[in-house]
């Protein structure tokens, strides 16, 4: 029964939407306006204790699918199922109290702190919100996590001008973990640092979800790092996931012409020629505004066929965790 | 034609593009003075793609923009040499300096947007160098122009001629730039970070883009880069620089796979790969790269490094030979 609960599911998201309100129609306000579907029905699960990365380029909506399931955003549709309640039904108040059990981190350290506010403040402002008033047990908690993050304590009175990059991202992290949170979104948390920072980043996070058994769900452009942190990958486009699959099983046997491309378009030493054909990825992402009908990547796929561009594929089980959609793989 | 200059060993004799001998630049700021490029050399030969990698504040960016005498106020080159096509271009007038960016070195930049002047269509971006320096005609220069979009990859040019920077894409925006330094043919390319700021589909087909026309052209093209990915793909020679000074340089593969210089390897170990060997550890280097301002004597890595001994404080490391065409400067490098 142990290892059933181990592994059973934290988060489980179906059907997810969020459009935006685009440009108008048409001169006339009641003519109304485009929709921009950042996200268009994502269905994915995280068990408890694992990783899922979730990869895309600019544009495909996986910061979007952070905030949406945060709530951050409220979503145009779907489920997301935490510890077995659904937040998008929760009242303000219901949310509240989930809100300290999942946080994030955000991909720019220098926006996402308070440049007015001290460090132990920020770290601390979490725990003010959820009833620890005491000051003396919020600066020893607040101590507690920076020596977390592998920061002195006496950073408590110090201001983000005062640190660097890797510093703030650090202190992001710390914040993120200030109320015990059993979920933690990590959205680019790494993409603004230094190359020679993001390793010791890196290196923190893993450390922080083998100690405090968090779950992650680990949002990157970089499929390099994604590699390195995730137990299972979702590749998105335009808005949906296109391929998800068990890391390994994604990166050894990716199913989807897009992740193929994707995979295939990451720099690899010119020394290691593996024999495997370069696929070229010509034109750009179309707007999500327009996206065009069917299969939303058919336009740039060297393997479209006629169907393609009429029917979009729905993500089918095609290995034991490994779902693609794709006409061509049924 | 301006007073050309040789170096002291004569006129260039070889194909280099570019030669530069022990470069200083300085930034004297309020703080105190910035060696930002602390006696760099290094040379460049036609067709050849040279990576320059390094973190932040290494002084790759400065180097570059010492190359191309922009060098922004506070700072400026104080010793040095850099030849461009056999010619010490340190001397020379602004007025010279101007005759040589386009026909003979040109620069591309990580952000477009900024590069690019927002408030001029991109086809009189484009004309511009092509009418002063390539002496066109106005309609001469519109067809090059078309062409060279053409060339670039931006589709249907001719229509594309009046829109804004802020008008196309990212990976658009990369090409015009590309297109604009390319339009009046220089021997040196610079490219500082030009794909950094692009999804990994569209850094392909610019990395893509940027070889060919290499091959083409026949261009020294010196790539900026923190993205070792990168650098182990596209180019022939890498050189590593660390607070100002290069610290290991040599063939791209020799360096990556027999690293010498401890920065280098920490460098490497930190790097995710995409083919990476599951049980091998990410190494982070410890702390944090060094103030440039007035550098104590010595090695400037020792702080980070696990191989220090007083030696390494007190005498600068000088660049030796530890392989073909391969140097590196560290006074304990096989341990």
């Amino acid at each position: 029964m142990e290892s059933e609960a181990q592994n059973d599911v934290l988060v489980s998201v179906r059907g997810l939407k969020k459009y935006f309100p685009g440009p108008r129609l048409g001169f006339w306000p009641w003519q109304g306006r485009a929709q921009i579907k950042a996200v268009d029905g994502v269905d994915f699960d995280i068990r408890r204790g694992e990783t899922l990365g979730l990869v895309g380029e600019s544009g495909c909506g996986k910061s979007t699918v952070a905030r949406s399931i945060l709530q951050l955003y409220p979503p145009t549709a779907g489920q997301v199922f935490f510890e077995r309640r659904d937040l998008c039904q929760l009242k303000a108040t219901e949310l509240r109290e989930i809100r300290p059990k999942a946080q994030i981190i955000f991909q720019d350290p220098y926006a996402s702190l308070d440049p007015r506010r001290s460090i132990g403040y920020t770290i601390g402002e979490p725990l003010l919100i959820t009833g620890m008033t005491g000051d003396r047990e919020r600066r020893e908690r607040v101590a507690e996590l920076l020596q977390l993050v592998g920061l002195d304590p006496f950073y408590e009175n110090r201001y983000p001008h005062e640190l660097s990059g890797g510093q703030r991202q650090r202190i992001g992290i710390a914040r993120a973990l200030a109320t015990e949170p059993i979920l933690v979104v990590a959205d680019e948390p790494i993409s603004s640092l230094d190359v020679s920072i993001q390793a010791q980043v890196i290196n923190l996070l893993r450390r922080l979800r083998d100690r405090l058994s968090l779950t992650y769900l680990f949002i990157s452009h970089d499929l390099r790092v994604v590699r390195y942190v995730s137990d299972d990958v979702a590749v998105m486009y335009l808005g949906r996931i296109v391929e998800i699959a068990p890391t390994e099983a994604l990166f050894e046997n990716p199913l989807h012409p897009y992740t193929q491309a994707l995979l295939s378009a990451v720099p690899k030493p010119r020394w290691e020629t593996t024999g495997v054909q370069r696929i070229q990825l010509e034109g750009e992402v179309p707007s999500p505004i327009n996206p065009p009908p069917g299969c939303y990547f058919a336009p740039r796929c060297r393997l479209a066929m006629s169907v393609c561009h009429e029917a979009n594929p729905a993500l089918e089980e095609i290995s034991p965790g490994h779902r693609v959609a794709c006409h061509r793989i049924e | 034609m301006a007073n050309v200059v040789y170096s002291a060993d004569g006129p260039k004799m070889n194909d280099d593009v570019l030669q530069i001998q022990d470069l200083q630049t300085r930034f004297y700021t309020q703080d105190g003075v910035v060696s930002a490029v602390d006696g760099l050399s290094l040379d460049v030969a036609a067709g050849e793609m040279v990576g320059l990698v390094g973190e932040s504040g290494c002084g790759k960016s400065t180097a570059a923009l010492s190359i191309m005498r922009l060098v922004p106020v506070p700072g400026r080159i104080v010793g040095g040499q850099i030849l461009l096509d056999g010619q010490d271009i340190v001397p020379l007038s602004d007025r010279e300096m101007r005759g040589l960016r386009g026909p003979t070195v040109a620069m591309i930049f990580q952000d477009a947007l900024a590069a690019l002047d927002p408030t001029m269509k991109v086809g009189k971006q484009l004309m511009e160098p092509l009418q002063a320096h390539m002496g066109m005609s106005a309609s001469e220069a519109r067809g090059r122009t078309i062409e060279l979009l053409a060339r670039v990859g931006i589709p249907a040019p001719s229509e594309r001629l009046d829109a804004y920077p802020h008008e196309f894409s990212g990976g658009m925006r990369q090409r015009v730039m590309i297109a604009i330094a390319l339009s009046c043919g220089p021997k040196l390319l610079l490219a500082d970070e030009p794909t950094t700021a692009l999804d990994v589909t569209i850094q392909r087909q610019i990395l893509d883009l940027m070889l060919s026309l290499r091959d083409e052209t026949g261009a020294g093209v010196i790539l900026i880069t923190h993205d070792v990915g990168v650098v182990a793909e596209t180019c022939d020679r890498v050189v590593v620089m660390y607070a100002g000074r290069r610290v290991e340089s040599g063939p791209t593969e020799e360096v990556f796979v027999r690293a010498k210089h401890p920065y280098t390897v920490g460098l490497l170990s930190s790097t995710l790969e995409l083919e990476r060997d599951k049980g091998k550890p990410l190494r982070a280097i410890p702390g944090m790269p060094p103030d440039l301002i007035e550098p104590p004597p010595g090695c400037l890595f020792w702080p980070r490094c696990l191989r220090q001994t007083e030696l390494c404080r007190e005498q600068t490391p000088t660049l030796q030979s530890v392989g073909t065409d391969h140097e590196a400067a560290c006074w304990h490098m096989d341990e």
